[in-house]
């Protein structure tokens, strides 16, 4: 008798659901990639039927559904911030019963629902998937119910947090409220500014320690009056503009030295924190692998840092570690509830977890429109020979292969693909795509086995989560930071063998083992789900090429303007702007 | 905060958040802690129908078109700021300064706009030319007519168009109001419906309905009124008529109200017994049975619809009249998204009000009945149900005409001498209208009779419509969205179809697309008379899109269950609900050939474990399920002597015997589409349903 369990995370941002069938993580997906609503935040109603569909399961197939936080416990902490707390906020985001209301409703679940903990179900989407047999774990986001911050200890299938840091004492929102400091949107923002730090001196960081102060053991305070997010307009207080002496950048301005030297001593300060914070942790647990998750786990350089100059010897971070992964680790503790045993012991392996589409889907599509595109059915040495000379031949690439990925990141399923030796391609790409704040360089995908001969990394990094030196004979200018550093993803035959075999081809034309790797999406829109989304995508842009499957489509060999016109005329808005960290 | 503060805080916080979770009775403890956590909980102000302010600011433009001085002269030019806005108005770059020619504004929503054949053919264009060639002095038609001006709308532009310094003015609107009622209802409005719909149940939710209504058209007639008398010119206005005879409620339409068991199963028997009478051409009969359907369910249109065809086929045309508007005017319910439609208050309060003031009316539907010599108006003065034919702009362009020049110059024309029907459409411009016609009707619910007959006009008039047609059945047979396909680009490159909706009239909303099964057969059909037959390529498309051979075709998705757009607007889950007591699903096969079908249904609120549902392939009875009041998952294959070659129709009747447990009462929480929600049940869910044949 096998038991099927749904985790879910929703009602706040970025909602996801996962399936967890046996302990093995068979099916996740954000919701936003079907709705095509940016970070929706409704319940996960087509991520949900997609699990089912996945796994050929129906609705009485599935034993428990697991939520990702205690709405009643979320629901004091919010009225004790009293923020937004109208009366018809408590028909609607405030209403504890709503997460239930809506798995009923909306979902039709009939069956039992189990809540987590929002911490408890961010520590399990990282410890339980991480393959340690026993690690600390670390949580830091903005917030949940009450906890920001928990330290914690998983020891086979038992996770205990012993130790939380309360709202509205918290990193995550620290972090945020600098981003928007920075004139960039709150829990969307927050990598950009990561990304700007290398530009910038860390003069700013005398200043940004007064906004916090560390106490004893894994606590801490903000310093509120820097702080407004408490009334609820902006992130920040007039104190800060006063401390700061710049003001705050307005959104899409200018970007000027200063606000680089801000990122980067915000980044300074972030790492400090958390290699304190991390080194305490270490000395209460005494164990050697760390575990972390949460918002501010994304921030992939401070993880790096940890890794580097803390006690710990070794770190697992699970991709989706903000609250969409949530999903998979509420998934993870109701397994846990039930069976007594800890779900998978094997380390996540790849977040390939989404849909994927049949040739004979794709075939079909590409008939009914007006593409003169080239297949390659049963050519897959055809294909890739074809891709990666178009790759070398300075072509920007959309690739959309196989299953997509779960979690922010493109990993080779639902990428921009370019070559990462041209030194013109992050304007190029910027300009086409991404329509994004220029100063960023892309990320590399590399192949495993030649990881070492580029980068200064000795370990596999599948999800792109960590940084290190670049140390290329090659110059790779698209994807180097101005410190030298790039955020590298290691492709492997195992978990991606299409890509890592076109990222062979291209080092057999080039000698370059390595691709520029970018999200499938264009700027506002999340990464593209369907070949549908796909060829909208390649439509609306001017990427060269598109490869859906074995099939290829050239942007010379066809005249797209009316089609791009039709496609923005039907345009919706979409996505959900954040002003403002909406905790509640 | 001392650390202290912030603890006890945090425990009555939890405490009123316990409280709350637990929906708790105790408000006096709840308002104590409130008061203790300082919350400031007071009702905010409930924002209700403001915008009919008497003392509206008044703006120097004129909708889409802003002054700009030249020489001591002012053009209204269109503001690129607002090009967005453009298509929805004339194709008119400026508007040049008064000439000496007597200005008439013609203001309105797209039925003034010539919906389907402008911008090549519109109402204000015939009404130039009429003057032209029968006034005594010489007029210039403003075209300010604007597609989807709602009655707010109207108020607004009313006031700001007379900066082009009118001498008349013609407004033709009223389809358009029905919808700004709903869409203006405040917070504290709703939850009056909600309890006056459990008191006093459909009756006393329409006349809380009307009575807004009412308002609003009386502020409109004020402001209209106002213009008249500070300017001193003549304002028309056109009461709009409806397509009675050929416009019928779709099926989105007739989703059955929550009623008491036994009213239920009146309606059905009457509805039953009255269609077995009309198939058996016993009018009297069925006249009788619908007025038991009315009487059971005044709020349905059916049973009108019903009696109206008795009516009708007995030559009782004002008898017929009176049904058909109360079929009409059920849209007021809001069981699905309708087309716009005017009300029989509209037209009552101006043929009763608006001498008073001052403001002239011109009633379509007198001067249609007058045409026609007392029949009812059809599809030969309408596109659809409520935008003009070629012939519907002629006789309502010449009624304009006749009323402008006797209350601009004093001088009476009969209709007749107008000739207005020497005004036309060119062929083409013709073709495309009934083409696009055909769309716009089949993607609203009608059915095959007039689909066809709109086609077969459009093939008649001119071969543009065979391309129109050859590519449309391309793209709608195709399940990527018809924006991709190839033959959908190739008509808007070669802008054959302008018309509707500026080229873009055939695209359809995310997840809405359907397969227009009605509607491609009828194109199929039209073609066949000019010699093309598509019937052989357009089955095998649809077999490569949509057949379950070979694979596992998801029947929720929307190609599969709906015929129309104007889909339910309450509540949505992520599961198929049916809120009528049958539903219809298609399976594209191959003949002879089995079918395995996965089903997981439920059937919500249910009594009698008696009640069954039964479940048809093509017609014929085929299963008896279960009534189930959780979900329940069955494995079903349709025999391989049941499958018919193309499309199946698999027919769930969800209740056999009409024996529902009390619908819940409100709880605190109201919304419009709790309402909606309230007044039309559900009777059947499927969350999957899948079909594949080896
Ligand atoms: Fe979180």
């Amino acid at each position: 008798m096998s038991l099927n369990i749904i985790g879910i995370s929703a009602l706040y941002h970025d909602s996801a659901c996962a399936l967890l069938q046996d302990g093995m993580l068979t099916a996740a997906a954000q919701e936003e990639r079907f709705t095509r609503i940016k970070h929706d935040p409704a319940v996960p109603a087509k991520a949900f039927l997609y699990c089912l569909e996945q796994a050929g399961l129906t609705i009485t197939d599935i034993d428990c559904l697991a939520y990702y936080e205690r709405p009643e416990k979320k629901l004091a902490r919010q009225l004790w911030s009293g923020y937004g707390c109208g009366p018809e906020e408590f028909d609607g985001r405030l209403d504890p019963k709503r997460p239930e209301q809506q798995i009923r409703e909306v979902l039709g679940f009939e069956g039992p629902i189990k809540f987590f903990d929002h911490h408890q179900s961010h520590a399990a989407s990282t410890y339980y998937y991480s393959g340690f047999e026993s690690a600390a774990v670390l949580t830091v986001d903005g917030v949940g119910e009450w906890a920001t911050t928990t330290y914690g200890k998983g020891v086979g299938a038992k996770l205990d947090l012993f130790e939380e840091v309360h709202f509205p004492h918290s990193i995550g929102l620290l972090y945020s409220t600098i981003t928007n400091y920075l004139g960039f949107e709150v829990n969307e923002g927050e990598y950009k500014v990561m990304g700007l730090a290398p530009y910038g001196k860390p003069v700013f960081s005398t200043k940004l320690r007064k906004l916090i102060r560390m106490e004893h053991d894994g606590q801490f305070q903000l310093e509120l009056k820097y702080f407004d997010f408490l009334q609820g307009d902006k992130m920040y207080s007039q104190a800060l503009v006063d401390l700061m002496g710049v003001p705050a950048r307005v959104a899409e301005s200018k970007m000027e030295q200063v606000h680089a030297d801000m990122a980067r001593s915000l980044q300074e300060v972030l790492q400090e924190i958390l290699l304190e914070k991390a080194r305490y942790l270490h000395d209460v647990t005494g164990m050697d692998n760390l575990c972390m998750a949460g918002g501010v786990a994304l921030n992939c350089v401070a993880n790096g840092n940890i890794l580097k100059y803390g006690p710990f010897k070794k770190l697992f971070v699970q991709p989706a570690s903000s609250d969409s992964g949530c999903a998979l680790g509420a998934a993870a503790l109701a397994h846990v509830d039930i069976t007594g045993r800890r779900p998978q012991n094997e380390p996540m392996q790849h977040v390939y977890l989404g849909p994927s589409f049949t040739q004979s889907e794709i075939t079909t599509m590409l008939e009914a429109t007006s593409f003169n595109a080239h297949h390659f059915a049963g050519d897959t040495e055809g294909l890739l020979t074809e891709v990666a000379t178009l790759l070398s031949k300075g072509k920007v690439i959309g690739w959309f292969q196989g299953r997509m990925e779960f979690g922010p990141r493109s990993l080779g399923t639902r990428s921009i693909l370019a070559d990462p030796r041209d030194a013109d391609m992050r304007d190029r790409i910027n300009a086409m795509v991404k329509k994004r704040e220029g100063f960023r360089p892309f990320a590399p995908a590399v192949l495993a086995e030649r990881v070492r001969d580029h980068f200064d990394l000795d370990h596999p990094s599948p999800f792109m989560l960590e940084t290190c030196q670049v140390k290329s004979a090659l110059d790779l200018p698209a994807i180097t930071h101005v410190d030298g550093s790039a955020r590298v993803q290691t492709v492997s035959q195992e978990t991606n063998e299409r890509f890592a075999k076109l990222l062979q081809y291209f080092n057999a034309i080039t000698g370059c083992p390595i691709l520029l790797n970018t999200s499938f999406n264009v700027r506002g829109e999340p990464i593209v789900c369907t070949p549908e989304d796909a060829l909208r995508c390649f439509v609306t842009t001017d990427i060269d090429c598109l490869v859906l499957g074995d099939s290829i489509v050239n942007r010379s060999e066809n005249s797209l303007e009316l089609m791009a016109w039709m496609i923005n005329f039907q345009q919706k808005s979409s996505g959900i702007v954040h002003d403002v960290y909406t905790f509640i | 905060m001392s650390n202290l503060v912030v603890q006890s805080k945090k425990i009555i916080a939890a405490e009123l958040a316990n409280l709350i979770f637990t929906e708790s009775n105790d408000s006096t403890t709840k308002q104590k802690l409130i008061e203790q956590l300082k919350l400031n909980l007071v009702d905010e102000e409930q924002q209700s129908t403001s915008w009919f302010r008497d003392e509206q600011e008044q703006s120097t433009t004129v909708g889409i078109w802003k002054p700009e001085i030249r020489n001591g002269d002012t053009y209204y030019v269109r503001d690129s700021r607002r090009n967005a806005e453009w298509a929805y108005w004339a194709q008119i770059h400026e508007i040049p300064p008064k000439s000496s020619k007597k200005r008439v504004l013609m203001l309105g929503e797209s039925v003034a706009r010539g919906y389907l054949y402008d911008p090549y053919y519109y109402p204000a264009q015939v009404l130039e030319n009429i003057l032209e060639k029968y006034g005594t002095s010489d007029y210039e038609i403003v075209d300010l007519a604007r597609t989807n001006m709602d009655l707010k709308g109207l108020f607004e532009f009313a006031a700001d168009s007379v900066n082009l310094d009118p001498d008349a003015m013609v407004i033709f609107a009223g389809n358009n109001w029905y919808n700004s009622v709903r869409r203006d209802l405040s917070k504290n409005e709703v939850k009056e419906m909600a309890s006056v719909l459990e008191r006093e149940g459909t009756k006393g939710l329409e006349q809380f309905l009307l009575g807004k209504f009412k308002k609003l058209i009386h502020n409109l007639l004020k402001r209209l009124g106002k213009i008249a008398a500070e300017r001193n010119i003549p304002v028309l206005f056109i009461i709009p008529e409806f397509n009675l005879v050929d416009w019928r409620s779709s099926a989105n339409e007739k989703i059955l109200t929550s009623l008491s068991n036994d009213v239920l199963r009146a309606w059905h028997g009457a509805k039953a017994s009255a269609e077995e009478a009309l198939s058996t051409g016993d009018l009297k009969a069925a006249c009788g049975y619908a007025q038991q359907m009315i009487d059971a369910d005044h709020s349905h249109p059916w049973g009108y619809e019903i009696m109206a065809y008795g009516k009708l086929q007995t030559g009782l045309y004002d008898e017929a009249r009176t049904c058909l508007e109360s079929a009409r005017d059920t849209s007021i319910y809001y069981r699905a998204d309708s087309k716009p439609r005017t009300h029989a208050l509209v037209r009552e309060i101006f043929l009763e009000e608006a001498h008073n003031f001052d403001i002239k009316v011109i009633d379509l539907p007198t001067v249609f009945t007058q045409q026609r010599g007392g029949k009812l108006p059809g599809r030969d003065l309408f596109l659809d149900y409520c935008h003009l034919s070629e012939e519907g702009i002629q006789i309502a362009m010449a009624a304009a005409a006749k009323a402008l020049l006797k209350y601009t110059v004093g001088k009476e024309v009969a209709l007749e001498d107008f000739n207005a029907w020497q005004f036309k459409a060119s062929d083409e411009v013709k073709a495309v209208a009934y083409a696009c016609a055909a769309v716009h009707n089949a993607h609203y619910g009608q059915t095959h009779d007039v689909l066809y007959y709109l086609c077969e006009m459009a093939v008649k008039c001119s071969p543009v419509a065979i391309e129109i047609m050859t590519s449309y059945v391309d793209f709608a047979t195709r399940r990527i969205s018809s924006t991709l396909c190839k033959s959908h680009e190739k008509l808007v490159e070669n802008e054959w179809i302008n018309q509707y909706g500026g080229g873009v009239g055939f695209l359809h909303k995310r997840e809405q697309k359907i397969m227009d099964i009605a509607l491609v057969n009828a194109m199929i059909k039209a073609l066949k008379t000019v010699n093309i037959d598509l019937s052989g390529s357009v089955k095998a498309l649809r077999k490569k899109e949509h057949g379950v051979n070979g694979r596992k075709v998801n029947l929720l998705e929307s190609f599969y269950n709906s015929t129309s757009y104007d889909i339910y607007q309450g509540r949505t889950p992520s599961f198929y609900q049916s809120r009528n007591v049958e539903s219809e699903f298609f399976i594209v096969a191959d003949e002879g050939k089995s079918v395995n079908t996965k089903l997981t249904y439920r059937t919500p609120q249910r009594n009698a474990p008696s009640d069954k549902i039964n479940m048809f392939i093509n017609g014929a009875f085929f299963k008896e399920l279960s009534a189930s009041e959780q979900w329940s998952t069955h494995a079903i294959t349709i025999p391989a002597e049941l499958v018919v070659d193309e499309i199946n129709v698999v027919k769930f009747v969800w209740s056999s015997t009409f024996e529902f447990a009390d619908v819940p009462k409100f709880r605190s929480k109201i919304a419009k589409d709790a309402i909606l929600d309230r007044l039309y049940q559900v009777y059947g869910e499927i969350i999957h349903f899948t079909a594949s044949a080896e």
